[in-house]
This record gives structure tokens, C-alpha cells and sequence, in this order.
């Protein structure tokens, strides 16, 4: 059914945001048939014939998802990629093999009916089950089974590639489609199917494309060529918007979203490593690591001819989630592998300060997705969860500290909420470095310790917190889903978080004056700190240090140097005074900008998504 | 032939990464190694087998070994179900 362009009536649709932010561009309709085999009676001398068959697709099976497994690995790194390793190991499985070769000779049917058959019974298992998780995992099988349907029934290979910048929208898309497709120009997906804990959610996260999942029956109303918006920070999807939606969302866009990673680009030109204020105060800048895929691009840029000798020496990881290691991988890498990483870590970026925050799983960080608890959020996770697992824990802040040795490691701790567990944990660190001492291991007894200020209970008790630590490093996005009481992943509420809420900015305004009182550095290592809109505030509180991702460095770089920092303080002064909502803190901040002729350098500075595309080309 | 029962521990359950090292670690022995639950009877040396078990948090299994190291098999096996596959419980 083809409708003329103009008479489109503009829909929307409520989905799950698998994936932040916001993409705009034309739909690319993907349609993934689902292959089915007929069944028909074989010829006593056709069975040889279609056992070889069977034995060639698994073959080709085995090479593609290598192919496709490799691909994976250059672009999200080894963890993401494992998915493909269990689909490797599934083509592989000797029992299936033989079951279906068995029934080809026995029952005297082809292959592909064979296979469909088999696999369809396995697959549908797992559809039954009562668990989400376990569901989602029947896609896994669903997708060798139309592999093999593929070269079986001699179905021509699919055209993952996307000739126009566009947002695919399909009712399924399988991880192998999702790597495909990001090496041409995907600015984002929208499926009907899927979750956000399913394999391909994961796999947008990693490639940092938005997305959307859940849809239910939006692909039924979307033709190839429509105009689309997907807005990854609400979840939702709309399809052939109006004008002023449109010009709305460019806007949103350009000025407010800044978190993606643009690295068509050389990230690092000249003095990043430190913006200085018109006024001359110096803001320190440091990166956030969430995939290790991206060590390898920070450090070939970080060495380039484009930047500094002073950024070289001073720019460093100012967050790096040590939890990332386990959760695409789903396991807790024992000690020795911990030494490596770490130390990997801080080699690559010595004399630059590397900080590692030990693990923070539970709530939203979990891989596997099915929290037992009524409230994972509220529950244990991050540091409650090391100092219940002594064992664990030690295991991580022994490697922590062999990997201190040159000076340049940087402790934090996740989700703290009370002194008290403070101490304990500090006490473990002492314990780790007893056992180094016995052992004759080296480590770097001044290691600065500090905490994620993100619980508001920290933020308010900050005074008593900073005597114990070296540092604090606020985390945006915890501090303003626990302030507010929004789970951000809730498409029903998500509207509601809003991190310029002026009950969040008080809090970290009380978290930096408490570091200035006691003259220990402050920094913010959330999503807040690459939002254009925060940056005057950022600035206006004083804060020491701003840890961003990668791409986000210099364009932060940029607005920082262009503001003048008296003058925001007075700007936060007012607006600390003077808010009451979220809107009002955007409003008196645009004011502000636009009444000094920052508007274009502020938008400018905005990244714009779509990076994942740009990034596949490289 | 020698039993032994288990309970599931992880929250995640037995999902594709336990059942791919399972298979694994089932692999390293010569003795037949087989899971039952709710009447099912599926070898263990299957990915594609292990995973339809769909054995959530709380699910009792029944490890069957048979074979010349069925002793050892079932020890490590066991134990890997005992740890919640070493993953947060």
C-alpha cells in the first residue's frame, strides 16, 4: 500500500529507548523474511546428496559469523562480540548435527526442512518460558536457523548496507545485521521486536547509535523514504513530523545533546587537556572510558601530531568503568586478568591519571537483565555489593593497586551512602596493601581515594565524607534519577528526569563547596558534563575537573574557553536563587547565552549524531 | 552412572554465556553427561540443548555422568552450578 509523501499523516510511536539520542533522517525499511522450508518426499539416492548440503551450509554458517564475529570485535571489542562466539559454538553443536542428519536419512527429508523443523522446536522452548531473558534468547537460535535456511534454500545473501544516511526500521534485527549495517550509513534503528537486555540493544549501546526497541507494529506504517524522528531520549519514534516538530527536534538536537562521539575528526587539537575561562580560572579535562574498544582510538589520537605535548602528558581517564570488563561479558575477569587490564590502562596513559572505579553492577548494569529485586535501583549494587563479596572486592583493589606502582592510578568508589561504609571500604584498601607489602609487590601508597558523589545522602552529608577521601567525582546521572525518583529507562516517566532540575544542581553545588572548603578537587564525570546547556553552570560552581567521552573533550573545550567565569557565577547565583523548574533553569541559561552571542559557538559545539555511521567509515 | 542435583543460582539464570561454558567444561571429559528438568532429558554437551532448558533463578536440575571420569566430571560440573556460574547472584 503506497501513499503519496505529502498526504502522510504524521504517527507516533512508543517504544523502549535501547539506546541514547536523537536521530533524524529518512527511513530505511528493512524487511528480514523469515525463510520457511516444504517439506517433500526424498529419493533413497537424494539423502547422500542433501547431507553434504547440510554439511556445506554449516560450514559457510561457521565462516560468516567468524567474519561477522571479527568485524564485531574491531568495532565493540571482545566482550560485545562474544555473542558471536555462542552462535559459533551453536552451529557447531555436534548433537543437533547429528539429530538432524539422522532425521534427513531416516525420515527421508530435506535439509532445510529438517533444520526448520529442529531448530524451530528448540527455539519455540525458549519462547514458552516464563522468564524475559530466556525469551529474548530464542532469537539467538532463531537466527541460525534462517542462516541455514539462507544458503539451503539458495536465497541470495542480504544487503546489509544502506546506500542514503538513514534509520532503519524493521520488525527484527539480528546482531549480525546490526554490525553489518553500522558500516554503512545507519543513524539509528527502530525494531518492533526485542528488549532492551536483547543482544542488539546491547550492541547499539556499544556502537553508540540510537535506538529504539519494543515498537511492537510500527514498521507495518513505515515505508522506505519517510521522513523520521527517533528520539532515543524518550523513546519515541515519529513517523513524517511536522514542520515545527522537526525544526523542534533539530534544534534539541544541535544545542542539547552532546554526548555522542564524533570521530570523523582528530579529537585532540592543541591545549585540551585544560580550558581556561576568558577570565583565566583553568578547568581540568578528562575522559570517560566506558568500552574498551575505545581505548585503542583514545590512545592513537592522544599520540597524534595534533596534540600537545602538555595534553599528552595531562590527559587522562578521569572514569573508568571497570564493571564494563564483566558486563558485555557477563563474568567478573578473575585477578590476574584484572592485573593486565589495569595495568594496561595506566601504562598506556602514564604520566596521565587513569581513574578506576571499581565495579558498579546491579540496577540498569546488569547484562542479563532479570533483577529479582522489586527495586534494583534501591538495591544491591556498586559498593554494597563489594563490601558484602570481600573476596571479590580484594581481588579488584589488589590488581588496582599493583597497577598504582608509577603514581598515576586513581581510586573510586560506586553508590556510596553512609561514612560508615566509607570506612569500611578504605579499610579493605589497607588490607589489599598489607597483602602487597607481604609480598614484597610495589604500589603506590599515596593513591588519591575518592568517591561518586550520587546518592543525594552523600551530596547532603558531603562535609563528613570529605575528611575520609582526596577527591570527589559527581555522578550526574545517578545523583538526578535518585533525586528525582525517575528511573530514566522508564519510558512511561522518562520525561521527568532532567538533570538541570535545580534540586540537582543545588546538590552539587553543596558537593563542590565542601571540596573547596576543604580544598580537595571537585570534578563531574556524567552525562552532565558534555550537555552545553550545563556548561556555564559547570563553570559558574567553580568545578575543578570535567571528565567527558572522548569526542566530547574539545568541544567542551571550546565553550569553556568562551565563557567568562564571573559572569556565570553570577548566572548560577541567580538561578540557585531563583529557579523552580527544570524549564526555568534552560531558559534563564539560553538568555544568557544568547545575550552574550554564544548561541552558535555553544550549537556548533554540540555533536551531532549519527557519529556511529561516521565512525564505521573510519 | 551417577546423579547429582543442582539448583540454578545466578539471577540471569542458565542464559547462552553459562550454557556455552558449561558445554565447554562437559567437552573436557570422556564420560556422557546429561541435564534433567521437568521430566526433559538433554546432553550436556550441547549449547543448543542447554540453552532450551530455560532454567531460571531457582530451578532445580539433575546432573546425570556416565563414563570411565564420571567422578570428576560431576565434581567440576557441580561445582561450576554451585558458584551461580560465577556470576552475581
Amino acid at each position: 500500500m503506497s501513499r503519496q509523501k505529502e498526504t502522510k499523516e504524521t504517527l507516533r510511536f512508543r517504544g523502549i529507548a535501547a539506546s541514547r539520542g536523537i536521530a533524524i533522517g529518512p527511513a530505511y525499511r528493512y524487511f528480514r523474511t523469515k525463510l520457511y522450508a516444504e517439506d517433500r518426499p526424498l529419493q533413497l539416492q537424494e539423502v547422500g546428496i542433501e547431507i553434504e548440503r547440510f554439511d556445506a551450509a554449516t560450514s559457510k554458517a561457521r565462516q560468516e559469523i567468524e567474519k561477522v564475529r571479527r568485524v564485531a570485535e574491531q568495532k565493540v571489542g571482545t566482550p560485545a562480540s562474544s555473542i558471536f562466539e555462542a552462535q559459533m559454538m551453536m552451529v557447531s553443536d555436534e548433537f543437533i548435527l547429528s539429530t538432524i542428519r539422522q532425521r534427513i536419512k531416516q525420515e527421508l527429508r530435506p535439509a532445510a526442512f529438517v533444520v526448520d523443523s529442529e531448530l524451530s522446536a528448540h527455539a519455540k522452548m525458549l519462547e514458552d518460558a516464563n522468564d524475559p531473558t530466556m525469551r529474548e534468547r530464542a532469537d539467538d537460535i532463531e537466527d541460525i536457523k534462517q542462516r541455514l535456511l539462507r544458503y539451503l534454500l539458495d536465497r541470495k545473501k542480504w544487503a546489509a548496507k544502506i546506500e542514503v544516511p538513514s534509520i532503519l526500521v524493521a520488525d527484527l534485527l539480528t546482531p549480525a545485521d546490526a554490525i553489518l549495517f553500522a558500516r554503512s550509513s545507519m543513524l539509528g534503528f527502530a525494531i518492533d521486536g526485542g528488549g532492551v537486555t536483547s543482544h542488539v540493544a546491547i550492541l547499539a549501546r556499544s556502537l553508540g547509535i540510537p535506538a529504539l526497541v519494543a515498537l511492537h507494529s510500527a514498521a507495518e506504517h513505515i515505508e522506505t523514504g519517510d521522513m523520521l524522528i527517533l528520539d532515543g531520549e524518550r523513546g519515541e519514534l515519529i513517523v513524517c513530523p511536522d514542520h515545527e516538530t522537526l525544526q523542534g527536534y533539530e534544534q534539541e538536537q544541535s544545542l542539547v545533546l552532546g554526548t555522542g562521539v564524533d570521530l570523523s575528526e582528530p579529537i585532540f587539537k592543541g591545549e585540551t587537556a585544560v580550558a581556561k575561562t576568558t577570565d583565566g580560572h583553568a578547568v581540568r579535562l578528562q575522559m570517560n572510558l566506558e568500552f574498551g574498544s575505545e581505548v585503542a582510538v583514545i590512545e592513537a589520537e592522544r599520540l597524534s601530531e595534533t596534540t600537545s605535548a602538555d595534553s599528552k602528558k595531562r590527559l587522562g581517564l578521569g572514569l573508568v568503568r571497570t564493571e564494563h570488563f564483566i558486563l558485555l561479558h557477563d563474568d567478573f575477569p578473575n585477578e590476574e586478568e584484572q592485573n593486565m587490564l589495569y595495568r594496561d590502562l595506566a601504562d598506556r596513559f602514564y604520566p596521565a591519571p587513569v581513574t578506576l572505579r571499581t565495579f558498579d553492577v546491579g540496577g540498569d548494569k546488569v547484562l542479563s537483565g532479570t533483577y529479582r529485586e522489586d527495586n534494583p535501583f534501591l538495591g544491591w549494587r556498586g559498593l554494597r555489593i563489594s563490601l558484602d563479596e570481600p573476596e571479590l572486592f580484594l581481588g579488584q583493589l589488589r590488581p588496582i593497586l599493583r597497577a598504582s606502582e608509577r603514581g598515576n592510578v586513581k581510586l573510586m568508589f560506586p553508590m556510596v551512602t553512609t561514612v560508615e561504609e566509607l570506612k569500611r571500604a578504605i579499610g579493605y584498601v589497607r588490607e589489599a596493601e598489607s597483602q602487597l607489602r607481604a609480598n614484597g609487590e610495589p604500589y603506590d601508597a599515596k593513591m588519591p581515594i575518592g568517591i561518586m558523589v550520587e546518592v543525594p545522602a552523600a551530596a547532603i552529608l558531603a562535609e563528613n565524607f570529605i575528611p575520609l577521601v582526596d577527591y570527589f567525582s559527581i555522578g550526574s546521572n545517578d545523583l538526578t534519577q535518585y533525586t528525582l525518583a525517575v528511573d530514566r529507562g522508564n519510558d512511561l516517566i522518562s520525561t521527568l528526569y532532567q538533570e538541570l532540575h535545580p534540586a540537582v544542581l543545588r546538590l552539587m553545588k553543596m558537593t563542590i563547596d565542601a571540596g573547596k572548603r576543604a580544598k580537595k578537587p571537585v570534578s563531574i564525570c556524567g552525562e552532565l558534563g558534555s550537555y552545553p546547556l550545563a556548561t556555564p553552570i559547570l563553570a559558574g560552581m567553580e568545578i575543578d575537573e570535567i571528565s567527558v567521552s572522548p569526542a566530547a573533550v574539545r568541544p567542551l573545550a571550546t565553550r569553556l574557553n568562551a565563557l567568562n567565569q564571573a559572569e556565570c557565577r553570577e548566572l548560577t547565583t541567580r538561578i540557585l536563587e531563583s529557579a523552580v523548574s527544570p524549564e526555568d533553569v534552560k531558559r534563564q541559561i539560553l538568555q544568557f547565552l544568547s545575550e552574550r552571542k554564544l548561541i552558535d559557538v555553544f550549537s556548533e559545539s554540540a555533536l551531532r549524531p549519527g557519529f556511529g555511521a561516521r565512525l564505521m567509515k573510519r | 552412572m551417577i546423579h547429582q542435583t543442582v539448583t540454578i543460582r545466578n539471577r540471569a539464570g542458565l542464559h547462552t554465556r553459562p550454557a556455552a561454558a558449561i558445554v565447554k567444561l562437559a567437552s573436557k571429559f570422556q564420560s556422557e553427561f546429561y541435564v534433567i528438568k521437568d521430566g526433559f532429558r538433554i546432553n550436556g554437551k550441547s549449547i543448543i540443548g542447554v540453552m532450551t532448558l530455560a532454567a531460571a533463578q531457582g530451578s532445580t536440575l539433575e546432573l546425570e555422568f556416565d563414563g570411565p571420569d564420571e567422578a570428576v566430571a560431576m565434581k567440576e560440573l557441580a561445582e561450576y552450578f554451585n558458584k551461580g556460574f560465577e556470576e552475581e547472584m
